[in-house]
């Protein structure tokens, strides 16, 4: 845990630390957030752009991220284990997504990635926030494959 | 003799007996059936041409004539058989039965009445309706009826004109009932109609109205089908929860290796 120097800021649901949007786009993505958590309400969403030194290796970060920060007032060692982080390092134009134990099961690791993907054209042209949003839709759509195939109507106990 | 020739003549003459009272038995028989079948012949043979009969001629021929065409006319045209009969005596009779016995023997029509008059007798005439007609009217009507005709006609002083109004009198009753059963009739029939009518149009309705709720009620199942189906696609998903182990003595995540350039590196 103590791979990267600085303690960990708390993991808010949106940390742009870079700057990267106003208010606006703050909502919009916000809004398409929350769709997804009422599709899949077990799921907690984080959203954290940075600015990373060259050859830092992002899914390192991310997993350090995600298990250094302290959880904050409300939240439960479950909710944290539900937590799929999206980590967008600016600097390096990468974007990385870091699920907990409990969430990293419903999707594999080429899952993501394609999710990751669908950004691609959004962040070229420059909407950042379109392509925040785009990944919620593209992962929308692999949960929903995925629960398809083992998922239920019902939260388990 | 020889005894066995004695024997056999014995036998041919009794055969020859039983032949000969055969056919008196049958004769017997047969008339006695036929005696049985045949009613009693009426004493003033069969019913005259005129619908008045006075055998004793105690009316003017013109006047029976005068009387007898008008109810020639209603027999015609309204099939209601007045008879009218004019006896000198009855013999101790009593007049009903002798009406009746005339309405008998020569009404068989379902509408008919016997107008009888003694000339002479105080409590002449009398009028005796009868036939199906009568039966399905109510006694007391009919009996008043009669008693008030009978009376009127009685109130006449000449001999004719008392026959006379008894037979209008009957002419009047009967036509006044059968129009009055039609009129029933018609009425119930056509109350009967307008019945048949309201429950086929109610009927008609309940139909529609049937047809019109399975019509409307597809529909809303559908709607409603569709709703619930929309709202189960919308509805909240969950994943089952599985067990996991901690790696890297990490308390949240194990770390993956999901990361994708999504954008050239700024500087």
């Amino acid at each position: 845990m103590a791979m990267f120097s600085d303690s960990p800021p708390p993991l808010l649901p949106i940390l742009d630390a870079v700057g990267l949007w106003n208010e606006s786009e703050l909502k919009k993505i916000e809004a398409a957030r929350d769709s997804l958590r009422r599709r899949f309400p077990q799921f907690q969403w984080r959203i954290c752009t940075v600015g990373l030194p060259p050859d830092t290796q992002l899914p390192l970060f991310g997993f350090w991220l995600l298990n250094a920060c302290p959880l904050h007032e409300k939240e439960t060692p479950d909710e944290r284990a539900w937590t799929v982080l999206l980590l967008i390092d600016v600097a390096s134009g990468k974007a990385a997504v870091i699920p907990g134990y409990a969430a990293e099961s419903c999707l594999t690791d080429e899952d993501w990635q394609k999710s990751l993907a669908s950004m691609k054209t959004r962040w070229e042209s420059g909407n950042t926030a379109e392509a925040v949003i785009e990944f919620f839709k593209s992962s929308r759509s692999h949960l929903d494959e995925s629960w398809k195939r083992n998922g239920s109507r019902r939260a388990n106990k | 003799m020889n005894p066995g020739n004695a024997m056999a003549r014995g036998v041919l003459t009794s055969d020859l007996m039983i032949a000969r009272i055969i056919p008196v038995l049958l004769a017997f028989m047969l008339g006695g059936l036929a005696l049985a079948q045949s009613p009693d012949p009426f004493e003033h043979g069969s019913r005259p041409p005129l619908s008045v009969f006075d055998p004793g001629g105690l009316l003017d021929p013109k006047v029976v004539k005068e009387i007898s065409d008008p109810l020639a006319t209603i027999q015609k045209n309204e099939g209601i058989d007045i008879l009218v009969i004019v006896l000198p005596d009855l013999a101790n009779a009593p007049p009903e039965h002798v009406a009746r016995r005339f309405a008998k023997a020569w009404c068989p029509t379902p509408i008919h009445c016997v107008v009888l008059h003694v000339p002479g007798r105080r409590d002449s005439p009398w009028i005796v309706p009868a036939g199906k007609l009568i039966e399905v009217l109510e006694p007391d009507q009919v009996r008043q009826a009669v008693e008030d005709g009978q009376r009127r006609a009685a109130l006449e002083t000449k001999e004719p004109d008392k026959v006379r109004a008894a037979a209008t009198e009957a002419a009047d009753m009967l036509r006044y009932w059968t129009n009055n059963v039609i009129n029933r009739g018609e009425m119930m029939r056509t109350e009967r109609t307008k019945m048949r009518v309201q429950l086929e149009t109610k009927a008609r309705l309940w139909r529609f109205a049937a047809l019109l709720t399975a019509a409307s009620a597809i529909p809303i199942i559908a709607g409603v089908s569709l709703l619930i189906f929309w709202f189960s696609r919308r509805g909240p998903r969950y994943f089952p929860n599985r067990a996991w182990q901690l790696r890297l003595g990490a308390p949240h995540a194990g770390g993956n290796h999901a990361v994708a350039t999504i954008g050239p590196p700024q500087p």
